[in-house]
């Protein structure tokens, strides 16, 4: 019998069958045996796991590890920066999420992990024992990368790829730019958090030095030469921005080889480029706890069975969201949720000793180009049996003739939308 | 009591201990469970994503126009062929419905429609 078969029947069998209709005592709902699941990191990627194991066995113990009071959400950070919005639209309370939903929440930081006694090591010392461990752990940069920009570095020169202070630094520094001033904005090579995400943002900063700064310009530095949604980004900037916004290929300047933080200056291998504000997206890498417990290869991500998305080192533990390595879907806040669905399904019928259901994973997502048109890229993935990897099913993105004004009023709905399937609120 | 009433009435009793939340979610997870679909359910829990079908704690109104509440199932599943086959434009809907099987969207269907 196939697995998923065999994952029906068990269901079949759980005591939701037909004969047994006003039975609330079914494994799949109420959960037998043990059930200790833990997620560590508060992001879209663990919050949606923790909430969508409860809602699928409301008898399962879950506990969420993250320091953070509350979450601020990196989609819609950019309208922050550019002013559209403030940065409390973006901010979610874990405590709400615990009380209504009842997960335990544990504010620390998890250091490592002792694999063999399946135990989470918090930063005071203190363990926490799990059956099933999902890790959502979200990216950390790769502070050896460039030349000049690490942590200190980005204290005075944002990166703002993680939202909160940060965002409201680059915000900040936009706001006091002089009129005529160069915004430059560095991006790193895939794979990155967020592939359309710098052209978001350089899009928004045009629309806003477009109405207070109008002689100044935006610069892309790109370590690609294409990018996410370019039709329909280029044909929007051509529309909207004109010579403002200018994308550079790294055909054209090749290696990012320094950055002057002091001077606010980077150089390629071919010119020296200063700004006013500069916005350096550093290369990334898996969350510092997946790393420091043999989760990731070579790539510095984590491979996963997208089937489960458990770990090949570990069958105990599932890594889902930026972390872990689901190509062909992109590392985005959409791909997050949709893996912790995948993972919370598989993590439930995994403690009771069945197969996972079949897999079939979405992504989207909306780049805002100005503040009421945007365009979107959209994904279904399916599981190829012949070689264990997601294969696309769809592919498709916003023509360059879209009709941008009434994607940019779906893009506002699926922002509170998809923030409640997360958060609940 | 018809079998999609006893079922509606598992879901219920289930669903008072989850505060502020989704009837439909459990509601589908059971119907999933016994028409032998819960592949087809994972599929409908990323529609979710967009669609979220959550009720305003704070205002008591549905997210729209992109709760699926209310819907047909059968109604539901022409809207989605519809799109496949470029017989009904979207902006997004036709480009995630182009990688649906049938048995997928009438498993999505199944799971997401005919709500209260």
């Amino acid at each position: 019998m196939n697995p998923r078969r065999r994952f029906l029947r068990l269901l079949a069998a759980s005591g939701l069958g037909w004969s047994l209709g006003g039975c609330v005592s079914s494994r799949y709902l109420r959960g037998t045996g043990p059930g200790r699941v833990v997620v560590v990191g508060g992001g879209f990627g663990g919050v949606t796991a923790a909430r969508y194991l409860k809602l699928m066995n409301p008898a399962l113990s879950v506990t969420l590890v993250e320091p953070r009071d509350t979450y601020f959400s990196c989609p819609g950070s950019n309208e922050a920066i550019a002013g559209l919005s403030g940065l409390g639209t973006l901010e979610r309370s874990y405590a709400t999420v615990s009380r209504a939903f009842d997960i335990k929440k544990v504010n620390a930081q998890a250091t490592h992990l002792d694999r063999p006694r399946r135990r989470i090591v918090l930063s005071d010392g203190s363990e926490v024992p799990y059956d099933r461990l999902i890790l959502s752990p979200g990216i950390d940069f790769r502070w050896d990368a460039i030349e000049g920009y690490d942590e200190a570095a980005s204290r005075t020169v944002p990166h703002a790829w993680k939202a909160g202070p940060q965002t409201a630094m680059l915000a900040r520094q936009l706001r006091a730019m002089p009129d005529g001033g160069r915004v430059l904005i560095t991006v790193p090579a895939n794979p990155y958090r967020c592939p359309p995400g710098p052209y978001e943002r350089a899009s928004l900063i045009a629309c806003y030095l477009k109405k207070h700064k109008p002689r100044s310009k935006v610069l892309i530095l790109d370590a690609k030469t294409r990018f996410s949604k370019q039709p329909a980004f280029e044909q929007a900037w051509r529309e909207l921005y004109g010579d403002m916004l200018e994308w550079i290929s790294s055909e054209k300047q090749g290696r990012l080889e320094r950055v002057d933080a002091a001077a606010r200056s980077v150089e390629t291998e071919f010119d020296t480029f200063r700004a006013d504000v500069l916005n350096v997206i550093p290369p990334q890498k898996a969350g510092a706890l997946a790393e420091v417990s043999g989760l990731t290869d070579g790539s510095g991500w984590c491979p996963v069975d997208p089937m489960s998305f458990a770990s090949p080192f570990d069958s105990a533990i599932h890594v889902i969201g930026d972390a872990c390595q689901a190509a062909p879907m992109p590392k985005s806040a959409f791909s997050a949720n949709s893996q912790a669905k995948v993972c919370a399904a598989a993590v439930i019928a995994s403690l009771a000793g069945e197969p996972p259901p079949e897999p079939l994973l979405i992504n989207h997502c909306y780049s805002l180009v100005a503040p009421d048109e945007a365009i979107s890229i959209s994904g279904v993935y399916g599981y190829s049996w012949n070689d264990g990897q997601l294969a696309t099913r769809s592919a498709g993105e916003t023509p360059p003739d879209g009709d941008r004004k009434r994607e940019a009023a779906y893009a506002r709905i699926w922002q509170r939308n998809f923030r409640a399937d997360v958060f609940g609120y | 009591m018809s079998r999609q009433s006893k079922t509606h009435h598992v879901a219920r009793s289930v669903a008072k201990s989850v505060r502020f939340t989704s009837r439909a979610i459990v509601f589908g997870l059971s119907v999933t469970a016994n028409a032998e679909n819960l592949d087809t359910s994972l599929a409908a829990l990323s529609c979710l994503g967009c669609h979220a079908d959550i009720e305003q704690p704070a205002t008591g109104r549905l997210a729209e126009p992109a709760s699926l509440r209310g819907l047909d199932v059968n109604a539901m599943v022409s809207v989605l062929r519809d799109y496949r086959e470029g017989k009904r434009s979207g902006t997004v809907m036709n480009r995630i419905a182009a990688g649906l099987k049938d048995a997928d969207i009438e498993g999505i269907a199944r799971f997401l429609g005919k709500r209260q």
